[in-house]
């Protein structure tokens, strides 16, 4: 769908010849408002959970504004609606809040996090169920085409984030992030997704992040943002990257995401 | 009238004679009282002679006190001076003449003394009522909002859309004035004795090019009549006087030189009129709906003004015939074509061309026309490399056919169609393999209208009119990946509407006439999903929206009321599937619980409104008028857009479950005023909007096909308000208009979750809230040759939303946003001129052509579309969009036999 916004875009040039696009990078001075951005993501693997604490940075610095002086809480609830702290011991390195014992979160439970900041700031990610995990049946190899066959929930509509890295003598190469719902194929018990380009020699790894919505609506976010093209982007009202974090002190959305997912993975070497 | 009471005394100047001076004064009034008692019959032998013909009672009153000594007494308000007599008398006395003077007259007459007291005749008197068609005398054309006044009265009627007029009046003699901007006013005298069909034919003033008329008119651009704030009336002729982009008349860009209506940038499509989305304009043509309007994206509008006839749109008083739509209605009328004679047009620009034939097929009696246009500039494509597109123009045709039946009954057919091919095939670049890419983006829109015209009776018109209206796009993608089978999908949107619309006008008295009537019309709305792998229809939804107003106007001396009511009614009806969600969470597909299903044409949701609409107007004199009005409209079907600018592929959604019908309401005050000699019109109009349920995209919003739509969608709710002037200028070798609006528009999104609030639940500026709008349309007559036009337009830039910081995820960089559209792009501003040269034709052939030439953005200003900012390899880049930068050249050859 993308793509052909593209296209309209430049129709709409080609078609009167008189568009022009002016560089005005060196004469606007952008306004900067600090704030907050929390990020990540919980899966069903038993793990060290990890949170990403940063601050934003004016438009043009390219430096990265770590935030280390946070107190993090990670609550679950089970199916008898207790609440239980699973953890609010964090180590923090650079930004990034290392939980310090591994946790083995349920299946069918909901987890989210409380972000405490210096000032007293309380910002909450939503309370989102760790859904079951995608199985990958396969990935077969056609031409330069992989399809990745995965088993279906038919009676829910599901929300995918999937991950394929393509590596060469183990080196990665080539990533690719998408986000997915089944609201097209609900029918079937098997649904595929297929990455070109592969070639002889090639390793896939497959990922596939079974997501609530606020987390797929957060990367389907992120992906939008991704565009460089300022042709393209003038049509569209900018979104900020936002998903189930919100300020509770002041009831507010902030930015970023702490998603929960059950996630299943395959590698192959073509 | 003035009545002459007094009579001289003469006091004595020797007082001291007081008892003598008293009984002469008593001896005094004795002889006068007597002389009083005789003067009937004395005074009543003065003889009169007079050899009147369609004059008024007021001037013949006026003779008749010269002759004699008699003087006439009467309540203008009672009795009408300026009622046309016809009298031929030689030396009769003064009850021979009031006899013959008021015989067949609702006036009687009462000779007391040397008075003649005029009053209206007990007996009722007999009323006539005069109705017909105005046309133009050489094209058989109706002519709407032509005024037929009594002359030099303020009672008069103007004819309707159909061009059909009635008028009633008492028994009498009357000269009426019938007068059209570009027409020779026509003077016609009748004597109403009883019903009277009359076709009344105009001659064009000027019978150069008709459509290059330039003559001044009383009423040209006069706010004061009309009852109804804002609205605003253009006609081809001068639509084509505006400089053109690429020399093409363009109704759309017209509507846009008008105050109150603005738009999101130069070249986009569609309007928006006092603050309202442009999905809340109803576009009629020949009363049939228009989905789009717009041919290659906004680039040029898609009615072709050879086959116009004239565009009138309301954006204050809307009456209440219209509805569906919340903000304005723009209503254009295409010509019937030429019932006299055969008659050809068109011309030859840069990008198109177009044509147009009219004529009669039996000549008074049937008449049709046909007119299309067609772009070319694709053939040029191929010189050039870098263009991908495969098919890439445009086309219409206007067609209709009218049948003057009898005196009773006239039938029309009218059909539109538009279209937009675009086919482009490119080669993926870099793909490995030689994968290409093609894709589809072509719509069509077609409507036929039948409309059959009837008098029921000399007071009682109806106009039947059955429509329908498809409008359809694609957007297909073909796929070809390494010589396998081409990979196809095809989403296809249409909305079909089929509507009934039974609309009567009962003029019951030259001051009141009303109108009533119903409409239904029924929706289809159908996507499908096509191609190689699939082939489905997505929630087809179909809606019926129905209609009943009433309406009245009436005027009093001063003061003119036009007040309606609907009564508009919708239903969403199945089959469908309704999702439930928990009502503790935002609508998102995660918060579904359930599904409700609605059978087939079971109704799923109904809404119903009441709409009150009414305007006032007090005239000062006959050149000054204020007026007020409140209006208040409901639209249940909404575009859903998630740009900035409309495109074709835009959903359009009816109310149903989840998504409410819009509500507007208006206030509006306005005052209008002309110079003496109506050689200049002003007007200053505010206004005061609110809308309710507004649909607007959540942030980050999914585009596409989706069955659960409400899930991407947050209700809004907002307001809006301005102030317009606008003058114009109608006599002299130059002509033109200067408006001037100072608007506010803002919008605040209505959810009870804050995760789904804009800008925090906060009013934030509308994409095309521009609060100065400056327009300045002038044209200068050269010479009988040769004529200038130049248009400017400064508007403040529109607002935008800016980044205010950056930040860093997964080794990419990503940047934040300040609150929707807290910011602006710069002001902007354009020129255009325009030449037209028309040369001498040869007057033995009815061959006329004229040249058109000029520049479109005369000093190459670059106006911002947008200003925007993306991360590039992690370096901001921010940039200036500007549609069209350059000045446009433009020449096109205009021909008419």
């Amino acid at each position: 769908m993308k793509r052909l916004y593209i296209y309209i875009t430049i129709l709409v040039s080609l078609s009167i010849l008189t568009s022009c696009l002016d560089d005005l990078t060196q004469d606007f001075d952008f306004e900067f408002e600090e704030q907050v951005f929390i990020s990540g993501l919980l899966t069903n693997e038993t793990d060290f959970v990890s949170v990403q604490i940063q601050k934003t940075v004016p438009v043009t610095d390219t430096t990265f504004s770590t935030v280390n002086d946070v107190q993090i809480f990670l609550y679950s609830r089970d199916a008898s609606n207790t609440v239980l702290l699973v953890t609010d011991s964090f180590t923090t390195d650079n930004g990034d809040y290392m939980s310090s014992e591994m946790i083995t979160p349920i299946t069918g439970n909901t987890y989210w996090i409380e972000a405490v900041l210096q000032d007293q700031t309380v910002l909450t990610s939503e309370e989102e169920i760790l859904k079951p995990s995608i199985p990958i049946i396969s990935m077969v190899k056609t031409g330069d085409i992989v399809r990745v066959t995965v088993t279906d929930q038919i009676e829910d509509e599901n929300f995918y984030l999937v991950q394929f890295e393509v590596l060469k003598d183990g080196i990665l190469i080539d990533e690719f992030l998408g986000v997915f719902n089944d609201s097209f194929v609900t029918d079937n018990l098997e649904e595929f997704i297929e990455i070109d380009g592969i070639r002889e020699g090639d390793t896939v790894r497959a990922s596939i992040y079974n997501i609530n919505f606020n987390t797929f609506q957060f990367y389907a976010n992120l992906l939008n943002n991704l565009d460089d093209d300022l042709v393209l982007s003038s049509l569209f009202t900018p979104t900020n990257i936002v998903g189930n974090i919100t300020n509770t002190t002041i009831n507010e959305q902030a930015l970023g995401n702490f998603g929960i997912a059950g996630f299943s993975s395959m590698t192959k070497d073509f | 009238m003035k009545i002459n009471f007094f009579r001289v005394i003469l006091w004595p100047k020797n007082s001291h004679r007081k008892t003598i001076f008293l009984m002469k004064l008593s001896f005094f009034f004795y002889i006068t009282f007597c002389f009083q008692l005789l003067a009937f019959h004395s005074f009543s032998q003065d003889n009169i002679t007079l050899s009147e013909e369609n004059s008024s009672l007021k001037s013949i009153i006026h003779k008749i006190e010269e002759q004699t000594s008699y003087n006439f007494i009467l309540n203008n308000d009672v009795i009408d001076v300026d009622q046309i007599y016809s009298i031929k008398v030689i030396e009769k006395d003064v009850t021979e003449t009031m006899a013959l003077l008021f015989e067949n007259s609702s006036i009687s007459y009462n000779i007391k003394k040397n008075h003649i007291i005029l009053s209206k005749s007990n007996i009722q008197a007999d009323n006539y009522t005069i109705n017909g068609t105005v046309t133009d005398a050489n094209t058989g054309e109706t002519l709407l909002g032509a005024s037929i006044s009594i002359k030099d009265s303020k009672q008069g009627v103007f004819t309707n859309e159909y061009g059909f007029y009635a008028i009633t009046l008492p028994k009498g003699t009357y000269l009426f004035e019938i007068s059209y901007l570009g027409y020779t006013t026509k003077e016609v005298s009748i004597e109403l004795k009883n019903n009277i069909k009359l076709k009344i034919e105009l001659q064009p003033s000027l019978s150069e090019l008709s459509e290059i008329v330039i003559t001044s008119n009383q009423h040209a651009k006069s706010q004061v009549q009309s009852i109804l704030g804002g609205t605003i009336r253009l006609t081809a002729s001068e639509i084509k006087k505006l400089p053109a982009f690429f020399g093409e008349p363009d109704i759309a860009r017209a509507v846009l030189t008008q105050p109150g209506i603005s738009s999101v940038g130069e070249g986009t499509s569609g309007f928006n009129a006092r603050g309202g989305n442009i999905d809340q304009n109803l576009i009629l043509l020949d009363e049939a709906p228009l989905y789009n309007t717009s041919h290659l994206f906004g680039l040029f509008s898609i009615f072709n003004a050879d086959a116009v006839k004239v565009v009138k749109l309301y954006k204050g008083g809307i009456p209440a015939r219209f509805g569906g739509r919340a903000s304005s209605v723009l209503e254009i009328q295409q010509i019937n074509g030429n019932s006299k004679r055969f008659k050809g047009e068109g011309g030859l620009g840069l990008l198109f061309s177009r044509f147009t034939i009219e004529g009669p097929i039996k000549k008074d009696k049937v008449s049709f026309l046909a007119s299309g246009r067609r772009s070319y500039f694709d053939l040029f494509f191929p010189l050039i490399n870098d263009i991908p597109a495969d098919k890439f123009h445009f086309y219409d045709l206007n067609t209709k056919l009218t049948w003057n039946i009898n005196k009773n009954n006239t039938l029309y057919a009218s059909g539109f169609f538009a279209a937009d091919v675009i086919k482009i095939d490119q080669e993926e670049e870099g793909g490995e393999g030689g994968s290409d890419v093609g894709i589809d983006l072509g719509w069509t829109n077609a409507t036929a209208t039948v409309r059959w015209n009837h008098i029921f009776s000399s007071k009682l018109f109806a106009n039947i009119t059955g429509i329908y209206s498809k409008y359809k796009f694609n957007i297909g993608i073909r796929e070809d990946f390494n010589e396998e089978e081409d990979f196809v999908t095809t989403l296809e949107r249409s909305i079909e509407n089929w509507i009934f619309k039974p609309d009567f006008t009962y003029f019951s008295s030259p001051d009141m006439q009303m109108r009533f009537g119903l409409s239904g019309n029924l929706y289809q709305f159908i996507p499908k999903l096509r191609g190689t792998e699939i082939n489905e229809v997505y929630d087809k939804e179909k809606a019926l929206e129905l209609g009943a107003y009433y309406s009245v106007e009436k005027q009093w001396d001063r003061l003119s009321l036009d007040a309606g009511l609907r009564f508009s009614w919708f239903a969403n009806y199945g089959e469908d599937t309704i999702a439930i969600y928990n009502p503790d969470f935002p609508q998102t597909p995660s918060t579904i619980t359930g599904f409700r299903n609605v059978k087939n044409n079971e109704i799923s949701k109904s809404y119903f409104g009441v709409e009150p609409r009414m305007s006032l107007k007090y005239d000062f004199n006959d050149r000054k008028a204020f007026k007020i009005g409140y209006n208040r409209m409901f639209q249940y079907i909404h575009l859903i857009t998630s740009q900035t600018i409309a495109l074709p592929n835009d959903v359009w959604k009816p109310s149903g479950q989840y998504i409410e019908p819009l509500e507007v309401n208006q206030f509006s005050a306005g005052y209008a005023y002309d110079t003496k000699d109506k050689g200049y019109n002003f007007s200053l109009e505010g206004y005061y909007k609110t809308f309710d349920n507004i649909v607007e995209y959540k942030n980050g919003a999914r585009l596409g096909i989706n069955n659960n739509l409400e899930t991407e969608l947050v209700p809004a709710k907002g307001f809006s308000y301005g102030l317009e002037l606008a003058a114009y200028k109608n006599k002299g070798r130059v002509t033109g208009n200067a408006n001037y609006t100072y608007s506010v528009t803002k919008r605040k999104t209505k959810s009870a979750f804050s995760s789904e609030q804009i800008n925090n639940g906060a009013y934030f500026s509308s994409d095309y809230d521009r609060p100065h709008l400056f327009n300045l349309t002038a044209n200068y007559k050269l010479s009988k040759k040769w004529e200038v036009g130049a248009f400017f337009t400064y508007q403040t830039g529109r607002p935008t939303t800016q980044p205010n910081g950056r930040f860093t995820f997964n080794g990419e960089s990503y940047l934040t946003y300040a609150d929707r559209n807290s910011f602006r792009i710069p002001d902007t501003h354009r020129a255009d001129i325009s030449f037209t040269y028309t040369p001498t034709g040869n007057p033995k052939t009815n061959w006329k052509s004229s040249w058109s030439f000029g520049l479109y953005n005369v000093y190459g200003h670059k106006n911002a579309f947008s200003i925007n900012s993306v991360l590039e390899d992690n370096e901001l880049e921010t940039g200036q969009i500007s549609l069209i930068g350059a000045p446009i050249p433009f020449i096109s050859y205009n021909f008419k036999f």
